[in-house]
This record gives C-alpha cells, structure tokens and sequence, in this order.
C-alpha cells in the first residue's frame, strides 16, 4: 500500500510538472471540431467524416509527440542533469521512481491523446466513433509503447556521452535485419494472422502491432532495467539499459528467429490434420498440405514419396504447378529478402528421389504458370506480358504483350507443343477473349470473344479444346460462340466434360441430386437419381473409370458444413444399367488431374486405385472392390 | 525498526574502493561514524568525497567493500534507510517546475515522521517564496529548501554533501548557525563534506581526510588539533641534524627560509618537543596551535610546500 501510494505519488509530480501539455492536447482537440467551418475561409472542405479522420490523426500525434518528448526526458534528461537524485535521496525504492514516472508519463500520453479526441467525440460523435475499433486502437497503443520506449532508451543514451553509443548504434540494423528475417518468416509461414488466430487471438490483431509493442516494451523493461541498476550515475545506467535492451531485444529476436525456424522446419511427420492433397500422374509423389503440431494455423506443404518417405517442403502460399502426365512440377520461390525476386524451381517427378532443381529463369513477380501436359514446356503471365519456356534447357522461347483490355487468365491449355489457348476475362470477370499464343511465330492472336451475364471463377475446357464451359453455359472453345445454357437461377450447375465432347451436370434440388449426362450435341442422354445416396451436401463427378461409368463424390448433408475436413463417400454409376454402388466411406479424394477434381483433361492415366485422406491419414482405394490400403498417418495420432 | 550495530555505528564504511574504468579513486576507505557524532570527510577537489556520499546513499555502488547504515547494507536497503536519512546534496535540485510548497507536498507523503511545521517554520523563517518555480529561486534558496526537507523528516543522520558551495559568508555563517542549532536540540548524527573549514572546525568531533585514493586521517578533532603544532626556530646552518630530530615528531611538512625553519609536526608532544630543543641547544625554538584549515593545508598540500 505504501508503495502504491509513493508510486502515485512520482507519478502525480510528473504530471504537474508537465501539465502544459494537456493543455496544449485541449487546444488542438479543438481543430478538428473548427476545421469545417475554419478550413473554408482558407478555401479547404470537410465532411462530416473528415472530421473523425483529423481527430484521430491529431490524438495519434499526441500520443507519438507526447511519447518521444517525455520519454526522452522523464529519465534522460533528470539523470544528465543529475536531478534524479532528488527522488534517490528520499524512501523510494528504483522500481517505484522508475514506475511512478513510467505512469506519469503514460496518464500524459493517454489523457492527452484523450482530452485530443473529446471535443470531436461530443461534436462529431459518429465521426469519431468509427476510430474506437480494435484496428486502431492497437495501431494507437502499439505506436504509443514503441515511441514512447524509443523515447526512454533514446533520452538516456544519447545524454550519457558513453562509448557505448556506438555500440547501440550498431546493433540497431543487426537486430533489425534479424527482426525482420524472423518476422517475415512467420508472416510468410502464417500468411498473415492466421496463427495469432490459432493461438486464441481475434484474427482482427495486426501482427505487426503486437511485434512494435513488443520491441516497445522491451525498450521501457530496459529503461527501467537500466534506473534499476544504474540509479542516479547516467553512464552505469546507460550502461545497464544497454545490457537489459539488447539482451531482452536479442532473446525476442533470436526466440523468433528460433520460432520461425522451427515452424517453417516442419515435416510431413507433423501434420495432424490434413488440409488438401493432390497426386501427381504415376502416383509416385503425393502434394500434401495440412496443420502442423504446436504451430497454430501453419499449414505447410509437402511434396511427399509415400513409398520412400521422401518429402520437399513446397514454398507456402504458391502455385505449384504439376504436369498432367505427372512427370514434372514447378513453382517459383521468392529469393530476395526485401521482395521481388522469384526464381523458378523445377523437380522430374518421375524418380523416386527427386530433388528441387533452381533454375535460372527470375522474375520481379512469381506469375502465373501452365505447365504442357508432357511437362515439357510452360507458359507464364504476368502483367500484360506472356512468355514461354522450355524447361529442359530454361530457354526462354518467346514473349508476346497480352492486350489491356485482357486482365486475368482464368484458364490456357497446350492444345500442341508449340500452341496455347488462352481464356482471359475483363474487369469485374466480364468480356472474355479467347487468344491463341503461337510459340513457333511468336505471335498471340485474339481468336474469340464472350460477353459474360456476371462474374465466375468456374471455367474448364473440355479436352479437345473445342468447348469451353463458364459456370453452367457451353461455349466454342476457340470462338466463344454460345453453344449451350443450362442456366437456371434456382440451381448452381457446374458443367463437368467427360470423354467424347460429353458432358455432365449435377441437379441439386434441396437434397435430392440428379446426374444428368449429355452427348456431344449437347443432347440430354441420362438422367440418374441419387437419391438412394441419402441427403446431400454438394456432389461432383471425379473420374471417368470407362466409357460408361463414372466415379462421383458425394458430400452427405451434415450440421456442421464449417469443417477443413468432409466426410466424402464415393460411389461409381454405370451409365447402362444406372446401377450406383457405394465403394468408401469417410474418404475425401486427393485431387488429381485424373482423378477427385473436375474432368478437364484425358484419363489415359487414371488409375482404378485413388488416394484419399481422411481424420486417419492417407489411403487408397480399390474402386472395384471397396478395399483400403492405408498409406501414411503422418502425424496424426 | 531497522537494528543499530552493538558498537552504536550510524555510518560503516568497510574497505570501500571506488574506481572508474582504470582509474581508482577511493581505495579501501574504512571508518565507522559513532551515533550522535558529526564526521567531516574532508580532501582536495576530485579525491572521491561526492562518489563516497553517492556510495554513502545507496545511489552508486562500489567497485569493492561496503557502506553500512545503521548497520544495514545501504546499496541493497536503500529506500528503506532513506526515511531515516536527511540529505543536502553537492547542487540542491528539483523538479525546476515545481514550487517550495509542491515539493513539501511530495516529500510530506514519502515519510513516516514528517514534520511539516518545523519545515514550515523554517522556510517561513528563511523567507523562502513558496509559490516561486525551484528553477527560479536562489542557489541560496534552494539550499535553504533543502535543509528544511532534509530536516523536516526529523532524520537519525544528516548527510551534506559539500552544502555550502557557491554560497557567500554571510549564507554560509547562517548555514552553520542554523545546524549547530539543530544539532543542539536533537543530537543526531551527522557526516559533512565541505571545504568550508571553519563551519566544520565549529561543529565537526571527527574529521577524515582523503588524500591520493586513501584516508590518511581519521581523529577525534581535538585529538588532531592536539596532535599537529607548528615548530619555528632559528636557522643556524645545521638544519639537517634539526631535520632527523624532527622526525621523532613525524614531520609533515617543512619549509625552510632566510631567517629559519617552520616545521608542521603530526604527533606533537612536550617530552619529545623539549628533547628537540636540547639537541640542538636551540633554546629559542617556539611551538604553535595550528587551525583546521592549517593542518588540512599541511597535510593535503605537497611536502615540503
């Protein structure tokens, strides 16, 4: 009780001693309040909302002003001018001077900042209120605790005239560069603020204000380490916040860096929940993603050998593009530390053991990449740029200029070696225009065009080429003709092709679905009720295991649809007898490019045995026969 | 209650050294200040007085041994040692923004037995303007509000470092004035640096002095003064043999001129001073008091000065 009364009471002179600041706070609390009605004598306009953006600006500065101004002299300046023994000679302990004027300075910073705010907050209530959110007040205290323990180490070392100075200054950029090795690491790892979410925080905390309080905080620790220590010598307690900042600062960076290492260092043997998967064509390498142990939302991914346990861990957050015969995959990695250098990786999956081959082709952006079929050449886009590789000899072949008007490549298929198909859509998913990208001439020739009803991600092309469906409308692959609707506005159709220009569609009505077939002339064929399947949540066809059966995926209706993880049953439909026969439960497909997604392309390499994940780990499936053979748990207990 | 040594030793400094880098300023420095006392640390500018009262408060610690307050560490009890503790420092400083009245606020909350109209009284008595910021009043003034805080916790022991420096004679006579006073009345302890040495010969009992990092003297003040006596006697061209005989009186400095020599001896006394005065045969070799002042000069000052 004593003690709090002490540290009140320092607190309280410090307050006195500095109130002309909060006056000062009052005087331009009231600008913003004014500025509507002053601004226009000097001919400057604001709204009402402008009002709230001024008030917030002007309390920000505040805070940051206040921060750096008693910061640097609530301990700097008493110790240079060796007052500090004016509170060292009486019965107050280091920890009370160091926290009462720690307080006092804080009870000026905040009221300030608050008196700054008040006069906009009665008179512009709505204005200003829109800045009382979680966003901006931990932007206001993150700034305020990073200025203000700027302001106490800065205030003490830069008065002590210590050798040490030096020191100091020359550890600030190494422990900013490995600050930011390690921040970037998580950040890129996390993709964001997804692991302060897995560890319990609303996702709305900016991970960049929690990582600036934190180098605030560890700044005012060391103040307080250094008065502590130091008491009223300037030089001893320079000395001692030297010690305690880069002491506390390296143990945060280095526990970081280590963090970060660890995070990023995980192994397919870590996750415990699987996200995603893919096969690559020969089932020899599988692409996994999920949550790795003890690391929040991280979710690495693997290319992962079930058959040898080799794995390579895949840069997260990029395309990694496999080649349809499975033989070849790539994705581009980020090379430079500040950004903008991406560097093309490739891997011949067609080895057990396989290993990442960097190669020389470097971008300013990672692109968007299509791989030919054969793996053997690839297409990138990015800006209003496309170019073409060989990725034998990392040989650039050709770059043509895509026109503006062309925004987003939503789809490309190597109809040959040397011809891409390219689908591009307009601002807003409008206006596709078909090109073709002949490499051999090193010419991109505009060959279609589709004026869209509204935007959609969902584009495929049928094998051949010939057809291309957007959402639920068939049109010419290379002109763009409109060919087919099968719109309807009750029902969200996706259009799925098959062999033989045939395609499908999959009526979900409530929870009763329907398979409907159609031939090549876009003639309704086959029309199969699922019904038998119970009720559904959503339903796909995955595969085409002959001419006339198909493998669906059937998600059934569950209560709880919010899940990484469905439970997926796959059933097989014989289009001659329409007989449906249940072959898994609780398996949900691997994605492949021949099997488990949309049938964009040719099943020459479809096997009868898909892979599958579920809360177990990574099995197969014997589409004949209904037999699991269980792969991998990785870390799944 | 914080327990007094069974010696009754208010202040013990044990070894104490004080170094700076390379440099060593106060090498084991070791004296115990008696409760109800008044010790005056004396030496030259720069030998370490203001680094032994910063060790003496808790406010610096040593590079090697103690300092002792009622018996307790002061570096590791520093705030609880305080409340028993007035203080004058070297530079009498506050808050520059604050007022007399302000500060007297401030400390009134911090100790147990404050007294606030003996404080009162006496700022009233110096005349000191209460509502005047502490920036803008009188290095004179300031002083004076820093004796009635430091007064006004009615503290054990009194600490002044150096307190009237950059006053003038008059502010320095009523400094004194004001704590012989005060030291009449309550008979509490008190340890002075100062090179005001006619203020210390009036009040100090025990002087220490520091000269080249070490205490060379550490005495009741009478038994220093009774101690130190100059000698004056003719000079007959036999100084030499003068010389040695001097030396049974531990010689501190001589000075030898046209007309004789003056000697300043450190362990005066009449047996062997008369025995000197035989040798020689120099009957007419006179012997005189020295004052404070003269027996700091003599020994601080170079031999042979």
């Amino acid at each position: 009780m004593k003690n709090i009364k002490s540290l009140l009471t320092v607190a309280i002179t410090e307050v006195k001693s500095r109130s002309s600041l909060l006056g000062a706070a009052l005087v331009m609390g009231f600008f913003p309040v004014l500025f509507p009605t002053v601004g226009k004598v000097f001919g400057l306009t604001a709204n009402y909302n402008d009002v709230g953006i001024i008030a917030y600006a002007i309390a920000l500065c505040c805070a940051v002003g206040f921060s750096l101004l008693v910061g640097s002299s609530i301990l700097g300046t008493d110790l240079a001018s060796r007052r500090m023994s004016f509170y060292f000679i009486r019965p107050l302990s280091s920890l009370t001077v160091w926290g009462g004027k720690l307080l006092g300075a804080l009870a000026l910073i905040f009221g300030g900042s608050l008196i700054a705010i008040t006069p906009s907050a009665i008179f512009f209530t709505q204005s200003t209120k829109q800045f009382f959110t979680l966003d901006h007040i931990s932007a206001f205290t993150s700034m305020t605790l990073l200025c203000l323990g700027l302001g106490l180490v800065a205030g003490i070392i830069f008065r002590s005239r210590s050798f040490l100075l030096g020191l100091d200054l020359a550890l600030v950029p190494i422990t900013i560069v490995l600050g930011l090795v390690a921040f970037f690491r998580i950040i890129t790892a996390y993709r964001g603020s997804y692991f302060l979410e897995g560890i319990g925080f609303s996702r709305n905390f900016d991970p960049v204000a929690i990582i600036i309080s934190i180098v605030g905080l560890v700044m005012i620790v060391s103040s307080g380490i250094g008065l502590v220590l130091g008491r009223t010598d300037i030089k001893k307690v320079h000395r001692a916040v030297s010690a305690g900042l880069w002491g506390l600062m390296m143990a945060v960076v280095l526990s970081g860096l280590s963090f970060s290492q660890w995070v990023v260092s995980a192994s397919p043997k870590d996750i415990v929940q699987i996200h995603s998967g893919y096969v690559a064509a020969g089932d020899k390498w599988l692409l996994v993603s999920g949550r790795a142990w003890g690391r929040g939302q991280y979710s690495p991914v693997f290319l992962l050998n079930p058959k040898t346990d080799e794995y390579v861990r895949m840069p997260e957050s990029r395309e990694i593009n496999i080649s349809d015969d499975g033989s070849r995959a790539i994705w581009m990695e980020e090379k430079s530390f500040l950004g903008g250098d991406f560097q093309l990786v490739k891997m011949n999956l067609k080895d057990d053991v396989a290993k990442p081959v960097y190669t020389s082709v470097r971008f300013p952006q990672s692109g968007s990449w299509k791989l030919s079929k054969d793996g053997l050449r690839a297409i990138v886009t990015r800006e209003q740029l496309i170019t073409a590789f060989d990725l034998n000899e990392d040989k650039e072949l050709a770059t043509v200029h895509v026109p503006n008007q062309a925004k987003w490549l939503t789809n490309a298929i190597f109809l040959n070696s040397d011809l891409v198909r390219l689908y591009y859509s307009g601002d807003q998913g409008k206006d596709a225009r078909i090109f073709d990208f002949d490499i051999k001439d090193k010419k991109l020739t505009q060959v279609g065009q589709i004026t869209l009803p509204a935007y959609t991600y969902y584009w495929k092309v049928s094998q051949d080429g010939e057809k291309l469906a957007i959402a639920n409308i068939i049109y010419n692959g290379k002109t763009g003709e409109k060919l087919f609707d099968l719109s309807d506005a009750k029902l969200d159709r996706r259009i799925q092709f098959i062999d033989n220009g045939r395609f499908t569609v999959i009526d979900l009505v409530g929870a009763e679905a329907k398979l409907r077939v159609f031939s090549k002339d876009n003639v309704e064929e086959q029309s199969i009720s699922l019904g038998t399947m119970g009720k559904l949540q959503s339903a796909y066809v995955s595969s085409q295991i002959s001419e006339n059966e198909l493998a669906l995926n059937l998600c059934p209706l569950v209560n709880n649809t919010y899940s990484s993880y469905y439970r997926w049953n796959i059933v097989t439909v014989n289009l001659k007898t329409q007989a449906i026969t249940l072959r898994g439960e609780d398996v949900r497909p691997m994605n492949t490019n021949h099997w488990g997604s949309i049938l964009d392309y040719s099943q020459e390499n479809a096997s009868s045995k898909p892979y599958f994940i579920n809360s177990k780990g990574i099995s197969r499936l014997d589409l004949t026969s209904g037999q699991q053979e269980f792969i991998s748990k990785l870390g799944i207990e | 209650m914080i327990p007094s040594l069974s010696d009754g030793a208010v202040i013990g400094f044990e070894d104490l050294t004080v170094r700076y880098g390379k440099k060593t300023v106060l090498e084991n420095i070791s004296f115990r200040v008696p409760a109800g006392s008044v010790y005056a640390l004396l030496g030259r500018n720069g030998v370490g007085k203001s680094s032994a009262v910063r060790c003496l408060l808790g406010q610096q610690k040593p590079t090697n041994g103690r300092i002792t307050l009622f018996g307790q560490d002061v570096w590791k009890h520093r705030a609880r040692l305080m409340e028993k503790v007035g203080v004058i420092p070297e530079e009498p400083d506050a808050p520059s923004d604050m007022n007399a009245k302000q500060i007297v606020q401030f400390c009134s909350s911090l100790y147990p037995s404050w007294d606030p109209n003996s404080v009162n009284e006496r700022l009233a008595r110096f005349k000191v303007p209460m509502n005047v910021a502490f920036g803008s009043l009188s290095k004179g003034q300031k002083g004076q509000v820093a004796l009635a805080l430091a007064l006004g916790s009615s503290p054990d022991l009194l600490v002044l470092d150096d307190p009237t420096l950059g006053l003038d004679v008059v502010a320095r006579k009523n400094f004194f004035e004001e704590l012989v006073g005060e030291l009449a009345d309550r008979g509490m302890t008190v340890i002075i640096t100062s090179h005001d040495l006619t203020g210390i010969e009036r009040i100090a009992d025990r002087i220490g002095i520091v000269k080249d990092n070490k205490l060379v003297v550490d005495e009741e003040i009478e038994t220093l003064k009774a101690k130190f006596r100059r000698i004056r006697y003719p000079n007959k061209g036999i100084e030499s043999a003068y010389g040695n005989a001097l030396d049974t009186l531990d010689t501190v400095q001589v000075k030898v001129s046209g007309w004789g020599v003056e000697a300043v001896v450190s362990n005066y006394d009449e047996l062997s001073f008369n025995k000197f005065r035989n040798i020689g045969g120099i009957m007419d070799a006179e012997v005189s008091a020295m004052s404070l002042e003269d027996i700091f000069t003599a020994i601080v000052g170079e031999k042979g000065e």
